[in-house]
């Protein structure tokens, strides 16, 4: 009885990455016991905060089935932009609006890419990656990056209110606010729509073509969102930032069980991921261990996730099976996502 | 298409049947590139510079071919670069504590194999996408280099012959090994695919997995050997890599992995499977050199050949889709009406 119980628990979504972040802070407070202060805490947060908000993008693309390869180099461009205007003397608004603006116009460009001229969404995105990488390169060599002068813009990411840092308040609005538009409008039905069958969804009427296009804007725009938040942090732009966040902003989506072939995900959830990765990454900092950890644990952790989500997921499916005559097998089309995965 | 030309029409359509085959459009991008650059730069067209190009092309070339049979599979390994690096690091530290080349070599190959096993295994046993397993791969093999190396570089191990393995020296007239290396694989690699019964099972299961496996094409073990090809292949090219660069730096072939992608990509190869040309990938692979090589030359900033790299495969994918829309058309029109390819739900993703 009580391991159906405990079953039911691991089969809610979510159940996998929260252990899993819990477990992480569990062990290495235990190791180190200045882990678990509210400086090294709030240290956590803000790290994360950059790859949280792209992760949430690419949640929006998981979802639909698509993949957005573009992101790391879309937030460092925009980055960049943003910088440039400010040390070009524009003021904060016009640098703000410039990066956004580099975000909204990636996005579009893979959207249409993607949907209209039917271009696989990986080689799309790569393709952007490589403008986009090779654009911010290009400037940096122009011009170099840093010693604005924008009280506003340093704010950003480096204020407080009420004692949060700022850049964790816009995260978090971010989160419960995607979070709803997915769970409760219109518009996130016909992004799980799509995502779990493309096919059904056009035919039931629904622009596929623009849910797919919406969501490498939203994409996009949450990319430069990171990128003008992280110039704020740092003050200055290298020549290469961003490179490589991609593959964080899918590792954090998929340890938190967005499916890569579409139809599953969360943007709370994405979240979560995000905070693991966060909170490895300041623990093994913290333990002085060699950084290159990081990535094998993040490596062995998504393949981990992965498979403790898909036998629960595979156990909970034939204890249902059991308990259900078999002729009335009911549609369980989110349990049956992690079952039928694989290219 | 190549059965409706007709046999006395053969010569005079050639070009037109190379332009439209898998790859083909970049090999004619290539030699129109080529013939600008040659006008405009007389360093481009002298055989120094062209070999130069060649013996850099060659790991991309390797790594490339490797990834179109991948993809034909119907599989896709982001680890190739990772796996490259730490066999690469393998010889290097092996070689430098006085172990035999040939065996520093076959331990490389040994590792890399068994590193495309488990990128396999993990796939086919734990139901984890390629896309996600190799990725994982690609983290815990350039981790465990970086931890392996404390960051510092393995130096002081390539003997001459190495060297010249990794084709720092000619052999005869300008070619050097890997060049030739890259001309074997090759052949092997699209004489396995087009002759081989286990090339028919890598196509026929890239085009419909599950039709292969009801036909009795142990789809598992195919996908396992195809993981643990791209393994081999890799720590090939990890070994020349350590021959050519002469030090082992833990970053060492970072990034390999798209620009292999990038070269099967312009080769012809696709993502979703059952498509793919060896040919295309080694003229893909040295597409993306002489780009490299031109923006060398012309005193650009390094920076332009991502950009343009990118520019180069839309165009690439873009001139691809409009070719076989084209001809989905004009087949359209002489037999089925049900040609609703346009854009939207026909059109498959990652």
């Amino acid at each position: 009885m009580s391991s159906n119980r405990l079953l039911r628990f691991f089969s809610t979504e979510g159940a996998t990455i929260g252990i899993l972040l819990v477990g992480v802070v569990v062990l290495f407070s235990i190791l180190n016991s200045s882990y678990l202060t509210s400086e090294n805490i709030e240290n956590i947060l803000v790290q994360s905060t950059f790859v949280l908000i792209i992760a949430i993008g690419m949640t929006f693309v998981l979802i639909t089935g698509g993949i957005d390869l573009s992101v790391g180099s879309v937030l460092g461009l925009s980055a960049g932009i943003s910088v440039l205007v400010l040390v070009d003397g524009g003021g904060f608004l016009l640098a703000v609006l410039a990066g956004l603006a580099v975000g909204l116009g990636f996005g579009l460009l893979n959207g249409i890419l993607i949907a209209k001229a039917g271009i696989n969404d990986f080689i799309a995105t790569l393709a952007t990656l490589g403008i986009a990488g090779g654009a911010l390169v290009l400037i940096a060599a122009e011009k170099p990056l840093t010693g604005f002068e924008s009280s506003t813009f340093s704010a950003l990411a480096n204020d407080k209110v009420v004692g949060i840092p700022l850049p964790v308040i816009i995260a978090a609005v971010m989160v419960v606010g995607l979070e709803l538009v997915l769970r409760r409008t219109g518009f996130g039905r016909v992004v799980f729509a799509v995502g779990i069958n493309r096919e059904a969804a056009h035919l039931s009427g629904l622009n596929v073509d623009r849910t797919r296009i919406a969501v490498f804007v939203i994409s996009g725009v949450l990319a430069s969102v990171s990128g003008i938040l992280l110039a704020s942090r740092l003050s200055s732009v290298p020549p290469r930032l961003g490179q490589g966040f991609e593959l964080q902003a899918i590792a954090a989506a998929v340890l938190a069980g967005t499916s890569l072939a579409g139809g599953r995900g969360s943007v709370a959830r994405a979240a979560l991921g995000a905070l693991f990765l966060g909170a490895v990454n300041v623990g093994i900092q913290l333990e002085q261990i060699d950084t290159a950890w990081y990535q094998v644990v993040v490596g062995l952790s998504i393949v981990g996730a992965m498979v403790i989500d898909r036998s629960v997921r595979e156990l909970a499916l034939s204890r249902m099976r059991m308990h259900v005559p078999p002729d009335t097998t009911p549609a369980m089309p989110d349990v049956l996502a992690g079952a039928k995965e694989g290219r | 298409m190549a059965t409706q030309t007709p046999i006395g029409a053969q010569a005079r359509t050639l070009p037109r049947r190379i332009a439209t085959s898998t790859g083909g459009g970049t090999l004619v991008f290539l030699l129109v590139m080529s013939a600008i650059m040659a006008t405009q730069n007389s360093k481009f067209l002298t055989s120094n510079n062209l070999f130069n190009v060649l013996n850099q092309s060659v790991f991309i070339g390797i790594l490339a071919v490797a990834m179109t049979i991948v993809l034909i599979h119907g599989g896709i390994d982001l680890s190739v670069g990772a796996v490259a690096g730490l066999t690469g690091g393998v010889v290097a530290y092996l070689m430098g504590h006085g172990v035999p080349m040939g065996w520093a070599f076959i331990d490389a190959l040994m590792l890399g194999t068994a590193l495309g096993i488990v990128n396999g295994l993990v796939i086919t046993r734990l139901g984890v996408p390629d896309f996600i397993a190799t990725l994982a791969m690609l983290g815990v093999a350039r981790g465990l280099l970086f931890v392996w190396t404390q960051g510092v570089p393995f130096i002081d191990y390539a003997t001459d012959t190495y060297r010249t393995i990794g084709g720092l020296k000619d052999l005869f007239w300008q070619i050097t090994l890997p060049m030739i290396i890259l001309l074997v694989v090759a052949f092997a690699a699209a004489t396995m695919l087009t002759r081989s019964r286990f090339g028919s099972h890598v196509r026929a299961t890239g085009s419909n997995r599950e039709g292969a496996r009801l036909s009795g094409v142990a789809v598992d073990k195919v996908k396992i050997a195809v993981y643990a090809l791209s393994g081999a292949l890799a720590a090939l090219v990890g070994i020349l890599l350590a021959g050519r660069l002469t030090t082992v730096q833990p970053g060492m072939g970072e990034g390999l992995e798209l620009r292999a992608i990038a070269a099967a990509i312009l080769g012809g190869a696709a993502l979703t499977g059952g498509r793919g040309s060896v040919v295309g990938a080694v003229v893909g692979a040295i597409t993306l050199a002489v780009i490299q090589n031109i923006i060398n030359l012309s005193g650009l900033n390094p920076a332009w050949e991502t950009l343009i790299v990118g520019v180069i495969i839309l165009a690439a994918v873009l001139a691809d889709r409009l070719i076989t829309l084209a001809a989905s058309r004009s087949t359209a029109t002489t037999s089925t009406p049900a040609a609703d390819t346009g854009s939207g739900p026909a059109m498959a993703g990652t």
